[in-house]
């Protein structure tokens, strides 16, 4: 009898770590570094670059210069067969805002020639000694703007 | 009686320090930090991210560690309700736990659900699972031998 107690006990903290495990996953499909994919199709072959814009403000829209942090990118490629798996490449960079509050980054070259061929772009600015952080991500997926805008809105910390 | 006070607390440490890095270095948009944000103040968790702004944080630190303290906390509670003794059955649920934290990490190899598969995760995944065990192991011996 102690024995079934003892492994319902069980069964429930196990069921609990999954359940803990599962939320360190992301709404948009994404974790750390990659996006779930689906219904791959093939499409016509298309190149091109990509540009990363970030736009730095506080909530009444005052551009904020020289705020420091990364950008990681992510090039996901379907693989060509029928499996709809991908091979997947990072890249990283560092970024500052101009005197307007603006970065915009050089272009990364893309090769497309599936619906989920994609990109996934994460900006990550951590929060400064006046303002909070922006962390985001955006997916550049097939047929998309080529042009990825972050909008970052911060607060300042003393208004909190 | 102590002793088990004390691998509750070392659990829930370890279940902290794990949720405190997805807090300070993860993105805001994971469920689990949402939660946190919810149950927690804003201002709470700027005052931490503040906290180590200036500090460059290891990859493995960021990505792997949390894995291996979870993996630690559930170790030590499944031990502790088996009185860390070890059976039959305790080994079985022992298994199980590991194998449960191993396979969310290799269904990623697969695309199976989501995420990306990092043998870094699953060597950490394994220590935080052979410290308890290792350490019942070394208490059943001392057992035996006393």
């Amino acid at each position: 009898m102690q024995n079934i107690m003892k492994s319902i006990l069980s069964f429930v903290i196990i069921g609990l770590f999954l359940l803990a495990a599962m939320a360190s996953f992301g709404p948009d499909d994404s974790t750390n570094t990659t996006v779930a994919i689906s219904n791959c199709q093939s499409k016509p072959h298309v190149d091109g670059a990509i540009l990363v814009k970030i736009h730095y403000t506080d909530k009444m829209g005052t551009p904020i210069p020289n705020i420091t942090g990364s950008i990681f990118l992510t090039e996901q490629k379907v693989n060509p067969d029928t499996t709809c798996t991908f091979t997947s490449l990072t890249y990283s960079a560092d970024v500052a805002t101009d005197a307007f509050g603006d970065f915009i980054s050089s272009g990364y070259n893309y090769s497309f020639d599936n619906s989920e061929d994609l990109w996934r772009v994460e900006v990550n600015m951590p929060q400064t000694a006046f303002y909070t952080a922006c962390k985001e991500v955006k997916v550049f997926k097939y047929g998309g703007d080529n042009i990825i805008t972050f909008n970052c809105v911060v607060k300042r910390l003393n208004e909190l | 009686m102590k002793n088990r006070i004390a691998v509750v607390l070392l659990s829930i440490l370890c279940l902290l320090d794990g949720t405190l890095i997805y807090s300070i270095a993860r993105a805001p948009n994971l469920y689990l930090n949402q939660l946190v944000h919810r149950i927690f103040s804003d201002e709470l968790i700027s005052r931490l991210q503040s906290i180590f702004q200036n500090v460059h944080l290891p990859g493995w630190l960021i990505y792997s560690l949390p894995d291996a303290l979870w993996m630690l906390a559930l170790t030590l509670l499944i031990l502790l309700v088996w009185n860390f003794r070890l059976n039959r059955i305790s080994i079985l649920w022992m298994c199980i736990a590991i194998i449960s934290g191993v396979l969310i990490e290799c269904l990623q190899a697969f695309h199976l659900i989501r995420g990306t598969f990092d043998p870094v995760d699953l060597a950490f995944i394994f220590v935080g699972a052979f410290i308890p065990i290792s350490i019942s192991i070394l208490n059943v011996k001392s057992c035996k031998t006393s």
